[in-house]
């Protein structure tokens, strides 16, 4: 019997640690342990166990705590299989609707463990490509026509080919893992659940484009995976995976971490070659392009986690069965984040092709409350919001692109109609304005420029032509800015003024918020009918706005009232009521 | 060096191919836009304007950075382009916190140049000041005397001590050099009759007799000036001063006619037809009446009235008891006009508060000092009449009520209080208006003034020009007399010249959200004033009150000047892109970036708050002196180009070598000289080979009057810090330096003696004799 | 202090082969020895490895995860990426404000805590989220952060 416990970040801030030590105490003695794993994706129900009998029966348990953990434990050590906690099979069926490549080792193999890795397969696709050869191995991710999964889908042999092509006795590969999406943490899932995969990925990535140096620019952010991919490389090298004739080969290979530091544009190629040179990491015109001049001056091929993890995959089962899946354009699998006002939210991995409300309703679930949905959220600070009436649109980089969002690196942020479009608009401005480099003019201050104008609207006080000014800056600052970065900054405003323009003007002109969200125009009311006098909601406001006499109705000092709807939240009574527009 | 054939703009050009697209367009005789470009230092592609479409890429590239190959087809201007450029500019415009021109600039209805000349003064260059004043200010020594200077109003020094004495100052220079006059260019054969010899009038005839203009001005009177002369007390302004400064004029070919009346000796439409142009600026000279009953009694008067009779050395006896009614400047002249005539209670009625009076403070002050009443919130109801004489004013006693329209609290009637005061003589000063009855041709404003467009001063009537209290809102102070006249005269030209008339400025940028924190630790000095003659000396003459300041005052005086417009104003490389594209920093306004100005640095002024970001500074600091003194701080918006811990310049490890300042587009980076101000100047830039070593490095030499200001090395950094600045100091010496300000001086001018290879050791060497290798 | 300081930094930078291409790694080690960048730290990095401070600096001022000013013993850091916003991560940074008493980035009078708003944690799952030192907390309510704060300044009164 085995115990595979979801062992990555999220999983031990939900509590992992307190159903290990539960799990520990039950087994000591019994010859049986805890394996750690990644996360496996169930993000919803974490911490999460995984049971495997040694029939090979597969349990998973979620939601646990110190005194659920042990007694599953306890029961499964005297053989019976406790339906406490365990996943419904509606729940099961998040993990049954997907097709995993990226994610396959993911809460199966110990990540700690080289020994797990090769069990699972590992490092038979390195054997293969040393012997493929660098043509072979990039006619085989050619026919797989895998494209980058950092954001902008641009196809990776070329990429491979063109850092092959340049002449130079020292070439390098350098994963980007400086995932900066503030919504997407695939490629945190995977360093911390199955580093070896990427690993692996970035040596075949070396034999095809002739470089004998890996780099992993790593957030520093996620320590863990930091540490799992230090242990990795340690252990790569005892079992002789890495270092000089891999394999009896004349391949050589070695591999360096850098901790990136907080900077989103670093996501950028040349911003992310700047930083590893020990410079801020500012952008710089292309070309020439890093497979000419990249770090140290030399060739360098960058490529994003997850495409590297797709690598190994490929070059085992051949590029045809990876191009076998998804659609024309776009082949294979792509991983989203799910989170947001999602009832499952989590990582999802599927096929090209499928629809967004597949993944949001098929495979999570839908809305939490069963809220309705408005949008969904996809490529982050540089993507765009899709609304609920085009989410049949089927995932593939130019389905995506024509509605004015981008794939990008796969997060999803579901929204519902709590969720104000203006606001996440101002969100997302907010977060690009201050990672903005502030090299370039229509980055540097078109984004701020246009951040204040929302932060106006949000604050009751835009006016006519704001929302046009909005697009006008928008479209400068794209066709204006230096990167990548400032080309799609302005898409969230683009897009949710397209689908969402009643909001602004609702905001603008009538003053009103209609998710109720944004504070400067909403007010809290207590229903003098339903409100039994309990004081709760007075107790509870932290800046004394309620005052009233108790078993009869309170009232609530609108100026006072810092609108942090804490009184909202504590009434069990349903008499506090949030407004915006007409009637404030 | 290998060269290609590109295509730029369908024209063949042999290109460089170790040159950038962006250079190889600019050697082509192709100019586009660029502010982060310089050819010495590596491309940085950040201002985002040399954007250019090169055939086969359908989105724009930056041509910076962009690599020329054979063949290549490049597009410099598309409409998408230059939106693309105007936005841009406009973002850039959006965070200069910078004023290309002082406020006092700004708010001087002639836009006078008062940076330039305070700072002249502070410098002992006198003469020159007096020049820069004449370029826009025919009567500088009267209106020094009388403004009530608006552009003392806007002087950021107000946050400090007080005002820098604007006014004073220029009295000072302009007494000092009464008989200047500019050249006159040569005649151009066209006539013009000007109407009216007051402020309006000579300051138009004065700017097109600078133009070659034969001018004609016709005048009512006896003697020119206008209110100048008649409505303006002479211990106020002398009648001798306005003399010399109009006699400068007529000297420098203006004709003045006299005893011509509108309306009597001639017409507009008769002058019309006999001149190219004509300018009507005849002023207001009706008074009002009190509008009450009794107001005709003979010994009421109005206030213009009496001033004129004065003026013309009339003495009028007004009796013991004198009431006037008026809460402005001529209500002012008047009841200290009528304490010299001999009165013992002069009083003056007014509806509203101090607070409220329109009359200058100062003006106020005077009054009261020589013991003229002020009766507030009182307006006259009935002038008691006994015999047909004035015996007494009665008043309705009011009260402050709300806010009117125009912002100022309104007076209201307190029901049932009203007092009585006795008079021997009642003055009305409630304001003028035009004698309109006399003009033809025009058409009017419901005010009975001549309407006239804002821009071009011309009337409804081609070719009529009108300014001064004649026009539009009617009577105002006389250096938007003069300011009419000069912009009507511009007018009158382009209008002479087929062109379309210009607006009175260009576009500037304004720093219009300025902290006074900013000034924190400027050394206290307070604001000098005129001397004035003691209250006893000034009440039974019409003796001048205020003295002009004194040389050394003036000196002093003008060193208070915190020289708020930009040094690089001439030199700005954003100004004119700015300008040519429309880009209003209005378009996309919002947060500045500001920071205080380090002026800690004995040849470098920074102001990051104009600084855009282009890095060049930073580039430059690298590559050429490779110190690395200055590097970007934080990120984004509020990036911003500093030294190691934002220590002042002066402070770091800078070796002055000058690439910063000189790769700098904007006033962020500027060299100042050791001279007290550096007035912002039109310059002169020579060719200059420096002989002070063997090197023979070649400069642009810049010059102001002949005074070497800045040395710009052909080759960033292929120079000393000696041959760039030494002919600066030498040219600009101020003796008065400090020991310690010399030494720093001598350190920093040794900065980078490694270039230097000539005989003397500089370490040896004193200021002294450094300025006199 | 400041010799025992110039001694760590002088063992970190011994650390790097080529100190200047690992700067960042050398400001990382630097900071977590001494919970901050300090202008001394720069000029010991300076004289060591001849990178002039104003590089030092212009990095360290670029990347987020460098401070230039102390933190508290306690350092929250309230996530604000796209799922905790969504689900009402503005709130939870109001609460710790108010809590706390100070202004962003700041650090409390007791050296105790100090607060900052950060780029997505990667806990999206758990949103709302915030981190106190190495400690991730999720499903974040106003009374929770209330409490978690109360927790820790009971346990340090102690």
């Amino acid at each position: 019997m085995r115990f595979l416990l979801g062992y990555g970040s999220c999983g031990i801030a939900s509590g992992a640690n307190d159903v290990l030590s539960s799990l520990e105490e039950v087994l000591t003695g019994t010859g049986l342990c805890v394996e750690k794993v990644g996360c496996n994706g169930l993000c919803f129900a974490e911490p999460v166990v995984e049971l495997i009998t040694d029939d090979g029966e597969s349990v998973i348990y979620g939601r646990l705590d110190r005194a659920s953990a042990k007694a599953l434990a306890e029961e499964a050590l005297k053989g019976n299989l406790s339906d406490k906690n365990r996943l419904t099979e509606e729940e099961l069926g998040f993990l049954k609707g997907q097709t995993r490549i990226v994610l396959s080792g993911c809460g199966k193999v110990n990540p700690e463990s080289i020994a797990s890795y090769m069990e699972n397969g590992g490092y038979t696709a390195l054997r293969k490509a040393l012997e493929m050869g660098a043509d072979g191995v990039i006619s085989e991710i050619e026919k797989s026509g895998l494209r980058g999964r950092g954001g902008a889908g641009f196809p990776t042999h070329i990429k491979w080919k063109s850092a092959r092509a340049s002449r130079s006795e020292e070439k390098y590969i350098v994963c980007n893992a400086d995932e900066g999406d503030p919504g997407a943490f695939m490629d945190r899932a995977v360093l911390e659940g199955d580093p070896h995969r990427v690993l692996e990925g970035m040596m075949i990535a070396g034999i095809a484009v002739g470089a004998s140096v890996g780099i992993i620019y790593v957030r520093a952010e996620y320590p863990l995976a930091v540490k799992r991919l230090n242990l990795a490389i340690k252990e790569m090298r005892r079992e002789g995976v890495l270092g000089e004739n891999i394999l009896g080969s004349d391949f050589s290979f070695d591999f360096r971490i850098m901790m990136g530091a907080g900077a989103f544009v670093c996501g950028e190629e040349t911003a992310l070659l700047a930083s590893l040179g020990g410079n801020r990491g500012m952008p710089v015109t292309k070309p020439p392009f890093p497979a000419q001049k990249g770090f140290r001056g030399k060739p360098t091929n960058i490529n994003n986690v997850e495409t590297f993890a797709n690598v190994p995959w490929i070059i085992e089962n051949g590029g045809e069965s990876f191009a076998g899946m998804g659609t024309q354009s776009s082949k294979g699998t792509k991983v989203f984040a799910l989170a947001g006002k999602v009832k499952r939210g989590g990582l999802v991995e599927v096929p090209m092709g499928l629809t967004i409300k597949d993944i949001v309703f098929g495979i999570c679930g839908g809305i939490k409350e069963d809220k309705c949905i408005k949008a969904v959220q996809m490529g982050g600070p540089s993507g765009g919001c899709i609304p609920e009436n085009m989410l049949d649109t089927i995932i593939d980089y130019e389905n995506i692109a024509r509605t004015g969002a981008i794939m990008g690196s796969g997060g999803m942020i579901v929204m519902d109609e709590d969720t104000c479009m203006v606001d996440m608009a101002k969100f997302f401005m907010d977060f690009t304005s201050k990672e903005s480099c502030g090299k370039c003019v229509p980055c540097r201050i078109g984004t701020t420029r246009m951040l204040e104008i929302l932060k106006r609207i949000c604050n009751g006080e835009g006016q006519i032509g704001d929302v046009e000014a909005l697009v006008e800056l928008g479209e400068g600052i794209k066709t204006g800015a230096l990167c990548g970065l400032g080309n799609s900054a302005p898409n969230p405003v683009l897009t949710t003024v397209k689908y969402f323009r009643n909001e602004y003007d609702a905001h603008i002109v009538d003053k009103c918020c209609p998710a109720k969200k944004c504070t400067s125009l909403i007010s809290f009311t207590i229903r003098e009918d339903m409100c039994k006098g309990c004081s709760l909601c007075s107790k509870k406001c932290p800046v004394g706005a309620i005052s009233g006499v108790v078993k009869s109705p309170f009232v609530i000092d609108s100026d006072k009232c810092i609108r942090c709807s804490q009184c909202l939240d504590s009434c069990k009574f349903g008499a506090i009521e949030k407004i915006s527009g007409e009637g404030m | 060096m290998s060269k290609v054939n590109i295509f730029i703009d369908g024209k063949e050009f042999l290109a460089d191919s170790e040159k950038t697209l962006l250079d190889n367009i600019l050697e082509s005789g192709k100019y586009i836009p660029h502010l982060c470009h310089n050819k010495e230092l590596e491309s940085y592609g950040g201002c985002g304007l040399c954007l250019v479409m090169v055939d086969g890429i359908n989105k724009p590239l930056r041509a910076c950075s962009t690599a020329v190959r054979e063949g290549m087809s490049v597009t410099t201007s598309t409409p998408a382009i230059e939106k693309s450029r105007k936005a841009t500019l406009s973002l850039i415009m959006s965070d200069h916190s910078g004023d290309c021109k002082a406020p006092c600039f700004m708010a001087c209805p002639t836009h006078q140049d008062v940076q330039a000349y305070v700072g002249l003064i502070a410098n002992g260059q006198v003469k020159e000041a007096v020049e820069v004043i004449k370029k826009d200010n025919p009567l500088p020594a009267s209106i020094g005397r009388v403004c009530p200077h608006p552009c003392e109003e806007k002087c950021r020094r107000k946050h400090l001590e007080g005002a820098v004495s604007i006014c004073a100052l220029k009295r000072y220079a302009a007494d000092s050099y009464i008989d200047y006059m500019p050249e006159c260019r040569a005649r151009i054969g066209k006539r013009i009759a000007v109407i009216g010899a007051g402020p309006a009038g000579l300051s138009c005839a004065y700017f097109l007799n600078l133009k070659g203009y034969e001018v004609t001005v016709f005048e009512a009177q006896e003697r020119a000036g206008g209110m100048l002369r008649y409505g303006i007390p002479a211990y106020r302004l002398p009648k001798d001063v306005l003399d010399k400064e109009i006699d400068a004029i007529v000297n420098a070919g203006v004709n003045i006619v006299y005893n011509k009346w509108l309306g009597k000796d001639f017409t507009v439409e008769s002058l019309k037809s006999e001149y190219d142009a004509v300018f009507v600026g005849i002023g207001a000279w009706s008074a009002w009446n009190l509008g009450c009953k009794g107001d005709d009694a003979q010994n009421v008067m109005s206030g213009i009235d009496l001033l004129y009779r004065v003026a013309n050395g009339e003495r009028p006896d007004l009796g013991k008891n004198v009431c006037v009614v008026g809460g402005g400047n001529t209500a002012i002249d008047a009841v200290r006009t009528a304490v010299r005539l001999g009165a013992e209670n002069v009083t003056l009625v007014y509806r509203r508060t101090e607070a409220e009076m329109p009359a200058e403070a100062e003006e106020i002050r005077d009054a009261k000092v020589e013991g003229v009443n002020f009766h507030f919130l009182a307006a006259p109801v009935e002038v008691e009449v006994c015999d047909g004489r004035a015996v007494a004013l009665k008043v309705q006693n009011m009260v402050l009520g709300e806010p009117d329209a125009s912002g100022r609290r309104s007076p209201v009637p307190v029901e049932g209080s009203i007092d009585s005061i006795p008079c021997d003589t009642i003055i009305s000063a409630i304001g003028q208006k035009v004698a309109s009855s006399h003009i033809d041709m025009l058409e009017l404003t419901r005010k009975q003034t001549i309407s006239v467009d804002e821009t071009s001063f011309m009337t409804s009537v081609e070719g009529v020009f009108a300014a001064g209290d004649v026009i539009n809102k009617g009577a105002d102070i006389a250096i938007r007399a003069i300011a009419g006249g000069k912009y009507a005269a511009i007018a009158i030209d382009s209008y002479l010249k087929g062109e379309a008339f210009k607006p009175h400025l260009p576009l500037y940028s304004v720093n219009d959200s300025f902290n006074p924190d900013v000034l924190q630790g400027t050394e206290q000095i307070n604001r000098c004033e005129a001397e004035m003659l003691p209250a006893q000396e000034r009440i039974n003459n019409f003796n001048q009150v205020a003295h002009t300041l004194s040389h050394d005052v003036a000196k002093t005086e003008a060193s208070r000047c915190l020289e708020c417009g930009c040094s690089s104003v001439y030199t700005c490389e954003l100004l004119p892109l700015a300008r040519d594209y429309g880009a209003f920093s209005s378009i996309y306004s919002g947060k500045k970036r500001s920071y205080p100005k380090d002026k800690s640095h004995p040849f470098i002024v920074r102001d990051n708050s104009k600084c855009i970001l282009c890095g060049q500074c930073v580039r430059a600091c690298k590559e050429i002196s490779h110190t690395e003194n200055l590097g970007l701080f934080g990120r984004g918006f509020a990036t911003q180009p500093v030294t190691a811990f934002s220590l002042p310049l002066g402070e770091s490890k800078c070796v002055s070598c000058g690439a910063c300042v000189i790769s700098c587009p904007t006033g962020a980076l500027s060299f100042k000289t050791p001279a007290v101000k550096n007035p912002p100047l039109p310059i002169e830039e020579s060719d200059f080979v420096c002989s002070l070593c063997g090197r023979k490095c070649a400069f642009k030499k810049r010059t102001i009057n002949g005074r070497t200001v800045a040395m710009l090395p052909e080759k960033l950094g292929n120079s000393c810090s000696l041959g760039m600045f030494q002919p600066v100091i030498r040219d600009n010496f101020n003796p008065d330096m400090s020991a310690g300000e010399k030494s720093l001086l001598l350190e920093h001018l040794c900065g980078s003696l490694e270039m230097y290879v000539g005989d003397a050791k500089p370490e040896e060497l004193s200021l002294e004799d450094i300025i006199n290798l | 202090m400041s010799d025992n300081l110039s001694q760590q930094v002088s063992s970190i930078i011994a650390k790097y082969e080529n100190p200047e291409e690992s700067l960042i790694a050398v400001l990382q080690d630097v900071q977590s020895v001494q919970g901050y960048i300090s202008e001394f730290a720069v000029k010991i990095i300076t004289e060591l490895t001849g990178i002039p401070s104003s590089r030092i600096m212009g990095v360290a001022s670029f990347y987020a995860g460098f401070r230039l000013k102390p933190v508290g013993k306690y350092r929250i850091m309230v996530c604000m990426g796209t799922a905790c916003h969504v689900n009402g991560a503005e709130r939870i940074g109001d609460v710790v404000k108010r809590v706390l008493g100070i202004e962003e980035g700041d650090i409390t009078e007791d050296g105790l805590f100090s607060w900052e708003e950060v780029a997505c944690l990667g806990c999206c799952s758990i949103a709302p989220a915030m981190m106190i030192n190495e400690t991730a907390y999720g499903k974040l309510t106003p009374d929770k952060v209330q409490s978690i704060i109360a927790t820790i300044r009971e346990e340090e009164s102690r």
